[in-house]
């Protein structure tokens, strides 16, 4: 497949990844208020809807990134290198893990998603550092150079910045379970 | 444990968990999710939907790049090419061969596409043929690489570009001017124009040849293949 594909797949992921950015933001924002205001009512209800469906949003943010990813290599025939894959290990499971869960209405997965984000994100980290230092991190890849930025919207948003972003959403709803 | 036990710690696990998901939010979830699923089908089928669009556009190839054989010629056999890939030298001779044989009826478009991750010195060569062209001399320079590829495909970049450059001294052209020209940012503009039009129209892979916007796929593997289908459209075209 060609060029054309390939930007259309990549414009429209790098402009859902900078909305999500844009929730983080805001969300983190919301969460340092609550902390000054503890009794706004609209604060403690928008918390509250995030902490009730963190699991529908959770299984939601995994499918496009799983989705995502895919049409990344499928479509736009982006090579994964090796720390693509291991942050892809992090993330399919997770669409399974939490699709499960959602039916069953299992809030102990917390346990095993968070873990499983918490490696992603720091791979990812790694990922998008590595990209981004002008001193080449160590990564030796036969198939794929892992320092080739594929792509780079906005100037900054590359397949591991994505990656981390998804993973940044997930461990935050994860943490909203907690404060049930 | 026995069968009723456990059915009970079932029965107690699942009221647990219905009381942990906050009740009053049945709504709010099927909202959600309805809205979730709606995004995410409307989101992928945009991406697949434009894709499908973008591939039925009609291709038309700009005029970029460097012309062979006679301006008025009704053809155009267009070459997305790297100066440093063995499979363009190899399709050299068919190009030549053609261009001789259709001579005023079809014309040579050559639009360099140099192959940057695979081929070191492609992007080099590329701004030296272009530098020889401000001096009128693009074909001259982009010959020579051609027919001398071997020498210089291997070498480091400084010794690739001295090379090249006393060739082009041996072609009659300033070796001063050929040197600022070879860094000009213009230079590098025209190449990453051709680059990007190849990949807005789809080539992956060098030589690309296009004949009168239709692309020669797949690519012939000899000249008589590689002959019928540019006689093909100019018999159409000169009917």
């Amino acid at each position: 497949m060609d060029h054309a594909s390939a930007r259309i797949v990549v414009s429209a992921i790098a402009d859902l990844v900078l909305i999500a950015q844009i929730f983080i933001v805001f969300f983190a924002i919301l969460l340092f208020l609550r902390k000054l205001n503890k009794k706004n009512k609209t604060m403690n209800n928008i918390v509250q809807l995030f902490s009730d469906n963190a699991l529908i949003f959770s299984f939601f943010i995994a499918l496009f990134a799983m989705s995502g990813s895919l049409f990344f290599s499928e479509i736009a025939h982006f090579v994964p290198c090796k720390l693509c894959w291991y942050q892809r290990i992090c993330m399919y499971p997770q669409v399974l893990l939490l699709g499960i869960a959602n039916l069953k209405n299992d809030w102990g997965i917390k346990r095993y998603v968070l873990p499983l984000s918490i490696v992603g994100i720091v791979i990812a980290t790694y990922h998008y550092i590595l990209q981004m230092s002008p001193i080449p991190l160590p990564c030796s890849d036969e198939v794929a150079n892992c320092a080739l930025k594929q792509v780079a919207s906005f100037g900054y948003i590359t397949i591991p910045l994505m990656s981390f972003t998804a993973f940044a959403l997930i461990i935050l709803m994860m943490l909203q379970i907690k404060k049930k | 444990m026995t069968k009723k036990e456990i059915k009970e710690l079932r029965r107690l696990e699942k009221q647990e968990a219905k009381s942990q998901s906050g009740g009053g939010s049945g709504a709010a979830k099927w909202i959600i999710i309805s809205l979730g699923v709606l995004i995410f089908v409307a989101f992928f089928g945009f991406i697949i939907f434009s894709i499908k669009k973008e591939k039925d556009k009609p291709i038309v190839l700009s005029s970029a790049g460097y012309v062979r054989g006679d301006q008025n010629a009704k053809v155009t056999l267009v070459e997305f090419g790297d100066l440093q890939c063995p499979a363009c030298k190899a399709y050299e001779p068919l190009v030549r061969q053609a261009s001789q044989e259709f001579n005023g009826k079809m014309k040579l478009l050559y639009k360099n596409f140099p192959l940057t991750t695979v081929h070191p010195n492609a992007e080099l060569a590329a701004k030296v043929a272009v530098a020889a062209g401000d001096q009128g001399k693009f074909w001259q320079m982009h010959d020579w690489l051609y027919d001398n590829q071997d020498s210089w495909a291997d070498l480091a970049a400084t010794d690739a570009r001295a090379k090249m450059v006393a060739a082009a001294k041996a072609l009659g052209m300033s070796t001063d001017k050929l040197n600022i020209d070879i860094d000009s940012s213009d230079t590098s503009k025209k190449i990453s124009q051709t680059m990007d039009e190849g990949g807005v129209v789809g080539v992956s892979g060098t030589p690309t040849f296009f004949v009168d916007n239709v692309p020669m796929s797949p690519l012939p593997s000899n000249y008589e293949d590689f002959k019928k289908v540019i006689a093909a459209e100019i018999t159409a075209k000169y009917k």
